[in-house]
């Protein structure tokens, strides 16, 4: 089990990921909990694909953004996935639950040094990364 | 005026540090030059959703050109720009209520009582700006109007049916991330904003 308070943290304070979007799902509720605009900035938007469309802008503004939506609708944002990977762009997704065949995956464990390295291989290789966060409490 | 000719106006009067979001592979083909200040998208719902998170971080100008049939599918990023309450976020749509890329099939726009006016009262202020480019107004009154321009705002302007068959540009060749990326984080250009 991972604390979300921590998980968050280790996100926004030592990654440097401070913008959020997403749509409200119940599996992100400890995240909700500890949400806080001292350290962050979340943009609750109308739907997934706009809050796909929100993050992948800021980012390529330069700022590193994370989209936090329902892992069921991961298959009706493909085509940001594709405008992503064709313009070589990284930006990372929070998903409740595993959804294999998308972009590269990685369940959140207490061991934050694999996510630090698959983090970072995903920002070098200019990846969308898929966090999947059923594990965090 | 028809959506090339149209085009070509509209891209005359943006200053040099705007950012400019084009969606629709019909207004990508049309458009006349693609330098580093755009991106284009083929879904406008994209284009809008993208251009929310970019006016977000930038206090440059962005501005996304679409067409009228597009920003029905796509009503609800509407809803988003008008909530993020940006100033520097501007809609500018060619509309004459049809699918031009698709053979110039109507849509259901004419059934609408004020798509300018559905536009408005979800909390984007509304403007036609079609009189401006008649030809009976002078350039510095059309710049003087695209340089108070203050958001977040829908402008509509009527074109004529037909397009320009051109060759389909290949749209990820010309969008580079990296020279865009630059172009928006550059602070030495500044910004358009107007400032009253």
């Amino acid at each position: 089990m991972v604390k979300a308070k921590m998980f968050l943290k280790f996100l926004c304070e030592e990654l440097d990921y401070r913008f959020f979007s997403g749509v409200p799902c119940c599996g992100f509720k400890p995240i909700y909990d500890c949400m806080s605009s001292k350290f962050m900035h979340y943009i609750p938007a109308v739907s997934e694909r706009v809050a796909f469309g929100v993050s992948v802008g800021a980012s390529v503004a330069g700022i590193k953004s994370v989209v936090m939506i329902d892992s069921s609708y991961l298959f009706a944002n493909l085509d940001w996935f594709d405008f992503c990977k064709n313009i070589g762009h990284h930006i990372l997704v929070m998903t409740n639950k595993e959804v294999k065949n998308v972009a590269p995956i990685i369940v959140v464990d207490p061991d934050f040094e694999t996510l630090r390295t698959f983090i970072s291989n995903t920002e070098l290789k200019n990846q969308v990364g898929i966090l999947v966060l059923n594990e965090v409490k | 005026m028809r959506r090339n000719a149209a085009l070509k106006s509209i891209l005359k009067f943006l200053k040099h540090n705007d950012v400019i979001i084009v969606s629709g592979s019909g207004l990508i083909n049309e458009i006349p030059v693609i330098d580093r200040r755009m991106m284009c998208f083929e879904r406008a719902d994209m284009a809008l959703s993208f251009s929310v998170g970019m006016s977000m971080v930038t206090e440059k100008r962005v501005f996304v050109i679409c067409e009228d049939v597009d920003l029905l599918k796509s009503y609800n990023v509407l809803l988003q720009i008008s909530a993020s309450k940006r100033q520097n976020i501007f809609v500018l749509v060619l509309g004459c209520d049809r699918y031009q890329d698709f053979g110039g099939q109507y849509s259901i726009l004419s059934g609408i009582r004020s798509l300018m006016g559905s536009v408005f009262s979800i909390g984007l202020i509304s403007h036609n700006l079609t009189k401006l480019f008649d030809g009976s107004s002078g350039d510095i009154i059309i710049s003087d109007v695209f340089n108070k321009l203050r958001g977040p705002m829908c402008v509509f302007f009527d074109v004529e049916p037909g397009i320009v068959k051109r060759k389909e540009r290949d749209l990820y060749k010309l969008c580079n991330k990296g020279v865009f990326s630059n172009f928006v984080n550059d602070t030495d250009l500044g910004t358009s904003m107007f400032v009253p």
